[in-house]
């Protein structure tokens, strides 16, 4: 099912820092050094989607082992990725994925990998051997001088080149042409692809004057003091607060294709580069690079999400890393040339780290020590390739967190065709959709506002989360800290915000600040009438651990195994497992632990108004009297089109013979109507659209959403209301149920509920809303809904007049 | 849409130039894939680049051999896409496509010889010969020369599916007699027929007698192409609840009332209702018998896009649904000839409607919840369900998404096994329901020496059970029922599974069909022998 959303998967790679000078373009650091290899050792354990890719792509590579010499096992797969640079075939060897799929025991023909030629195994080889390719390396590219012939991966360990300067197979070189693009794509989204990997850059240059930013918004260095996408507790970055501060150069969209041509670099750039930067490079001191000036940095992530969800995976990295991790970068280009300056350091710490041939690994912990560029990189990728909050800062003054929002929530229940994601908090209360939201009353942008009646769920103990605000004393700390003081899971901001006196306002702010930075939850409020069930969803391969934690948490309580098969059989509210009014407390911050694991979720019920054909034919009766008393009250026909003349007529007729009462002669010219129906003349356009109901008189129907109800439906609604017995029988009856309401009131009750509730009776608007939305008793709320034919639980066995149940309702998270 | 395609070689004089494209201007002549040619290091990889809105794909070749100038030929044949289009499927595309004109190129230098001017020529007709074909039909055959022809077809990538599991109940979507020949693999064309949305895949294996792991990988196959649905091992203890879909699907969709109604009602089944009592304990209720025949006719009535099995449309033209014969009949209170009444049209129908309309049959469905088994929901709803087939009824809710079935999961604690209580209390009144693992597989054999009392003991428990708070985490599961069933085990079991064996099933990974799936017994047998498992046992439904 394509409609499941899924987590974000980070599909990271590696992360390259090109900057391009007058001398041309140079790979100055990327990270990992040796991208794949340590990801492989990684990732394997994750489980999943890696461990199937893995064997995706050893199959494909047995699948390609006839063509290529070497290719024909997985450990020779394994072994060339971890020697990674040595050697013209490389990670990028075999890892199509063009027939995602079954195991190569297919059996017809069917299969899309069938008709597909063998593949090559390597980036860099072309068709043939290596043999052949070292051939076409030496011997062609008229352009290649020395410098880059020397870059050969195939001259083995034996060269000088050191390790650090090729990535995944491919010598730098090519890395500088292929990464560093024409002026065409400033600020724009710069996407290549080879093979399976994307590589995604936001490319910055430096404007005509010289200048990385605009002059006239230089004065804006201080950091925003509110909420702005920043992270929890740290200095909200600065470039947060001034996004789109330079109008983006509009993309020449007019432009052929042939533009791209600019896009890359052509020969001759390159020509030019290798003609002048190599040298440059090679062996020129510090003395002439003093008076270079960076013209563009381009930093680019190397993703390989899977082919099926290549758009996703990439959208995700470049709108929540890539763009802001640029933006960061540019702005403190502009302020202090941080970039250039950084790069020229870790240049001058590589060269000479090559003149002293020292390991690659020495020479990346020196770079990660010694150069806050090196380190901030390093955090990236080691924090969002796990999917973490990455907390980076660039110089004492700036710092920036970074992250790919995780999923929170998902409504859907996987099958088991589905990829899950077990532990995964399944429920339909989401905090920021409209369907929430039936009187749209809220400013409904996402991650921005919260809906004032939810409640905030911490993911941490309080002491430890306001320890980390403390700790990091970002502005918004102490006020962070207060309200974190001040929340429970049991109130909503609302009332949180009248008992506290902090302003709803500040309380969604806050809350949704908490939410984005993976602190939080909003849920709706947790309330011992609730219902809650052991999700369907929760995962179950960690009991064991879960166990073990829930024991050092509640020491002297049912265990968590216990705990959710108390909570698996038959549902019923919470308060029904509290033991004891003094153990309220506890089995809330009980209940509130097994929320956040997932392993509970409420179930809500929804409900939906059922008109029955009873109704339906009042209504009908009625519709067709009015229309009949119109007709007469128009008086003299001949003032009538013809038209309408005989369509009156036939309504007439119709209702001529169902006012005889007689309902299977209604009935049974059922069948006879259906021509005039398509009458073509029709003007009655009214009489018409019921006589189309006509068929479906005799089957009774939902009312889909009662608050734009069309005209016919306000009619049944209309009809059912009147129904409704107000004679004191049925308010005994009630009574008897609900012994603390007056008998007037309860007679009243539904009557005057009616209306109030109608508009949640939409099927997608659950009912444990409707208390704390209209700020209502939900004993009386549940009452008045029982007696509107709700039926959860042992209590809707009450003696109930048929013509208030009109409900229909199902429960569901 | 292929937005153009375009051929570019690196030329030893001009360097690198597109020499033909489609449509004509589309690139203007530049040298920009020279990117492509000069990095040797990329050569023979998929490239891609996004610009413009566009994305381009090339996979450019660099071909050696004496006859060429410079010693090398290098070619490049790219496809241009809009950016945001799925690019998935023209990779393979792009791949052949440099395949072949590889392989052409080393025959008879084709490539290297087409001297035509842009526009023109064998290469330029063959890019747009392509282009057009791919774009209107999705494949393509151009013939080349007499040896070769281009063959290309498009095919969408479907996601991997899971490994299937033992317990697993697949069925078909389409009529598998349509398109399986008699080239198809041995094994698939073993298991096909006992595909039947009745049987797991362990008794699949076992009546085609066909390799347990070779069966999973074959149905494995049919999931990858969108054949079969997966469902669970239906039966009447299972517990079914409504998902987060039930509104926006079934609440909503009166299309799909009628496509349920038409499924499940027993009007349309294919063979009449003619009970192998072999199947059924005679006390059942008529509908269990009913699931027995309809269960082989479900592999021949294809859950298509809607639910229309052919054999059934010989008696009722699809094409028309009149609204009252398509609604299940209400089940006669005590007459039973009302149900074979062809006429619905009786002067009582507005007040005592004699059908199950579509918002009864939604209501039958938000009936169905956590903690309630099929049978106790039967129970409750016996008269409205008279003349609809139970089995296809769940799997209907099933395989559109709005019902999931709730599993059991055992989960042993440290605690010792607390001692059976007395019978405190008696079986509630359900024990007419049918026999527990009636459909499971491995109750066929065990059936004939049912009693119901067991089953009834274990749902009657969690029913008792439902109201009192106390009970903590035994209650709803029935290990608490005490005497009378373990008594009765006693005298008729044959072999107890090890309670080592069982331990590794005891974490809460392993949903009761798999336990009882793999240690081929039924689930009453496993309630049962649970209980007498030394350490207390816990059971989560989820």
């Amino acid at each position: 099912m394509s409609s499941i959303a899924r987590p974000p998967d980070p599909c990271l790679v590696a992360i390259i820092l090109i900057v391009r000078s007058r001398t041309g373009p140079r790979l100055v650091f990327h990270y990992p050094p040796n991208p794949l290899s340590e990801n492989r050792i990684k990732t394997t354990t994750k489980g999943g989607r890696r461990v199937s890719r893995n064997r995706t792509r050893s199959k494909n590579t047995d699948s390609s082992s006839s063509s290529e010499s070497g290719l024909s096992s997985d450990e020779d797969e394994d072994e060339r990725e971890t020697q990674s640079h040595a050697g013209g075939s490389s990670v990028l060897a075999g890892r199509r994925a063009s027939n995602f799929g079954l195991d190569d025991h297919l059996p017809a023909a069917a299969s899309p990998a069938a008709g597909e030629p063998q593949r090559p195994g390597s980036l860099g080889s072309g068709r043939g051997s290596s043999a052949r390719k070292r051939a076409a390396a030496t011997e062609q590219d008229p352009e290649d001088d020395a410098g880059t012939a020397s870059d050969r991966p195939d001259d083995g360990p034996g060269s000088s080149r050191p390790p650090w300067e090729s990535l995944l197979g491919v010598p730098g070189s090519v890395w500088e042409k292929l990464l560093s693009p024409s002026r065409s794509w400033h600020k724009r989204r710069f996407e290549v692809g080879i093979n399976d990997l994307a590589l995604i850059g936001w490319p910055v240059f430096v404007r005509e004057d010289g200048s990385w930013r605009k002059q006239r918004r230089k004065k804006q260095k201080k950091p925003r003091a509110e909420w702005d996408g920043g992270e929890l507790g740290h200095n909200d970055s600065a470039e947060e607060g001034k996004k789109d501060e330079q109008p983006v150069t509009s993309p020449d969209l007019g432009a052929s294709v042939a533009s791209i041509a600019e896009s890359l670099t052509s020969p001759t750039d390159s020509k030019r580069g290798s003609g002048s930067g190599r040298p440059g490079k090679q062996d020129e001191s510090l003395d002439p690079e003093d008076k270079d000036h960076m013209t563009m940095f381009n930093v680019v992530f190397v993703v390989d999400p899977p082919l099926l969800e290549y758009s996703m995976r990439v959208k995700e990295i470049y709108e929540n890393i890539i763009k802001k991790f640029a933006k960061a970068l540019k702005w403190e280009q502009a302020r202090t040339d941080y970039v250039w300056k950084e790069s020229q350091h870790i240049l001058q710490m590589r060269r000479r780290a090559r003149e002293t041939k020292t390991s690659t690994n020495n020479l990346y912990s020196e770079l990660i020590s010694q150069s806050s560029l090196a380190r901030a990189i390093y955090t990236v990728y080691s924090s969002i390739s796990t999917s973490k909050i990455a907390s980076v800062s660039l110089s004492p003054d700036v710092s920036i967190s970074l992250q790919i929002p995780p999923l929170t929530s998902t409504p859907y229940l996987t099958g088991p065709m589905d990829k899950a994601y077990p532990g995964l908090w399944l429920t339909t209360a989401d905090s920021a959709t409209p369907v929430d939201d039936p009187s749209a009353d809220e400013n409904n942008t996402p991650h921005q506002v919260l809906a004032k009646h939810f409640a905030l769920l911490l993911l941490d103990s309080e002491a430890a989360i306001i320890k980390d605000v403390e700790a990091s004393g970002g502005a918004l700390a102490p006020a962070l800290t207060h309200y974190i003081r001040c929340s429970k899971p049991t109130k909503s901001f609302a009332q949180i915000s009248a008992s506290s006196g902090i302003p709803l306002s500040h309380i969604q702010m806050l809350s949704s600040h908490l939410v984005y930075w993976r602190r939080a939850r909003a849920i709706p409020p947790i309330h011992q009438r609730d219902t809650y069930i052991v999700s369907p969803n929760c995962d179950l391969s960690k009991l064991e651990i879960a166990t073990i934690a829930y024991q050092t948490a509640f020491p002297t309580y049912p265990s968590l195994p216990k705990m959710l098969s108390t909570l698996s059989g038959t549902p019923r509210p919470y308060s029904n497992f509290i033991p004891s009014k003094d153990h309220k407390e506890i089995y809330f911050t009980i209940l509130a632990w097994l929320l956040r694991g997932g392993w509970v979720t409420q179930l809500r019920t929804f409900a939906r108004i059922k008109v029955s054909p009873e109704i339906k034919m009042a209504v009908e009766m009625a519709l067709r009297k009015e229309e009949v008393e119109r007709y007469l009250s128009k008086g003299n026909p001949d003032s009538i089109s013809v038209d309408e003349d005989s369509d009156s007529g036939d309504a007439n007729d119709d209702t001529h013979s169902s006012s005889s009462s007689s309902l299977d002669s209604h009935g049974s010219g059922d069948e006879t109507p259906t021509a005039s129906r398509l009458d073509p003349h029709a003007r009655l356009r009214f009489s018409h659209k019921l006589l189309d109901q006509s068929t479906a008189l005799r089957l009774s129907s939902f009312i889909l959403s009662p608050h734009r109800a069309s005209p016919l439906e306000s009619r049944w609604l209309d009809e059912i209301f009147s129904r409704f017995p107000d004679d004191p029988r049925t308010a005994q009856g009630a009574e008897n149920a609900s012994p603390d309401v007056s008998p007037n009131d309860s007679q009243a009750l539904h009557k005057k509920y009616w209306p109030v509730f109608l508009k949640y009776f939409n099927g997608y608007d659950a009912m444990e809303k409707i208390p704390v939305r209209e700020n209502l008793k939900r004993k009386l709320v549940w009452q008045v809904l029982m007696r509107l034919g709700l039926t959860t639980g042992p209590l809707g066995a009450m003696d109930l007049d048929t013509r208030e149940q009109v409900l229909v309702s199902v429960r569901h998270w | 849409m292929i937005k153009a395609i375009f051929y570019s070689k690196f030329d030893t004089i001009e360097g690198p130039k597109v020499v033909h494209q489609v449509p004509d201007g589309a690139i203007v002549p530049s040298p920009q894939r020279a990117l492509t040619t000069t990095l040797p290091h990329l050569l023979g990889c998929l490239l891609l680049l996004c610009t413009n809105g566009y994305r381009i794909l090339g996979y450019p070749i660099c071909m050696k051999s004496v006859r060429y100038d410079r010693n090398e030929f290098i070619f490049n044949f790219c496809i241009v896409l809009a950016e945001e289009e799925d690019f998935s499927t023209y990779k393979s595309v792009v791949q052949k496509l440099a395949d072949l004109m590889h392989g052409l190129e080393e025959q008879n230098g084709f490539l290297s010889r087409d001297f035509s001017k842009s526009g023109e020529g064998k290469v330029y007709s063959l890019c747009e010969m392509l282009m057009e074909d791919l774009n209107n039909y999705c494949e393509c055959m151009i013939p080349i020369d007499e040896l070769n022809t281009l063959n290309i077809k498009l095919f969408p990538i479907y996601p991997s599916p899971p490994p299937v599991k033992a317990w697993q109940v697949p069925l078909f979507t389409l009529r598998y007699q349509a398109f399986m020949d008699e080239n198809w693999d041995l094994t698939m064309q073993r298991i096909v027929p006992h595909i039947n949305g009745v049987n797991s895949v362990r008794i699949i294996s076992v009546l085609a007698d066909t390799d347990f792991s070779l069966t999973c990988r074959a149905l494995r196959h049919l999931l990858y192409y969108g054949c079969l649905f997966i469902l669970d091992i239906f039966s009447f203890s299972a517990i079914y609840a409504p998902t987060a879909q039930f509104i926006p699907t079934i609440g909503s969709d009166e299309a799909m009332q009628l496509e349920c109604a038409r499924y499940i009602n027993l009007r349309f089944a294919p063979h009449p209702p003619t009970g192998p009592s072999s199947l059924s304990p005679p006390t059942l209720i008529p509908n269990p018998s009913a699931h027995g025949s309809t269960s082989d006719s479900t592999g021949t009535a294809p859950l298509s896009s809607s639910l229309t099995d052919p054999s059934s449309s010989l008696t009722r033209e699809e094409s028309r649904f009149d609204a009252e014969e398509i609604w299940p009949l209400l089940g006669a209170d005590e007459d039973p000839s009302t149900s074979t009444s062809t006429s619905p049209t009786t002067p009582n129908t507005l007040h005592k409607p004699a059908i199950v309309d579509g918002a009864a049959l939604v209501e039958l469905y938000a009936s169905l919840k956590q903690g309630q088994s099929v049978k106790q929901w039967y129970a409750a709803h016996s008269r409205s369900l008279a003349n609809i087939d139970i089995r296809r009824f769940i799997t209907f809710g099933v395989i559109k998404g709005f019902l999931y079935r709730v599993h059991k999961y055992a989960c042993a604690t440290s605690q010792p096994a607390p001692p059976p209580r007395a019978s405190s209390f008696t079986p509630t009144a359900l024990s007419s329901r049918g026999t527990t693992g009636n459909n499971t597989p491995y109750a066929v054999s065990s059936v004939s020496e049912d009693a119901p009392i067991s089953a009834a003991t274990r749902r009657g428990s969690s029913r008792e059970r439902a109201g009192s708070v106390v009970s903590g985490g035994r209650n709803g599961n029935g290990n608490g029922s005490g005497g009378p069933p373990s008594a009765f085990w006693e005298e008729e079991e044959q072999e107890e599974v090890g309670d080592e064996v069982l331990a590794k099933y005891l974490d809460g990974t392993h949903c009761f069909d798999q336990i009882c799936t793999e240690l081929e017994m039924s689930e009453r047998e496993l309630t049962a022998r649970l209980k007498r498992y030394p350490w207390e046992v816990l059971i989560i439904h989820r």
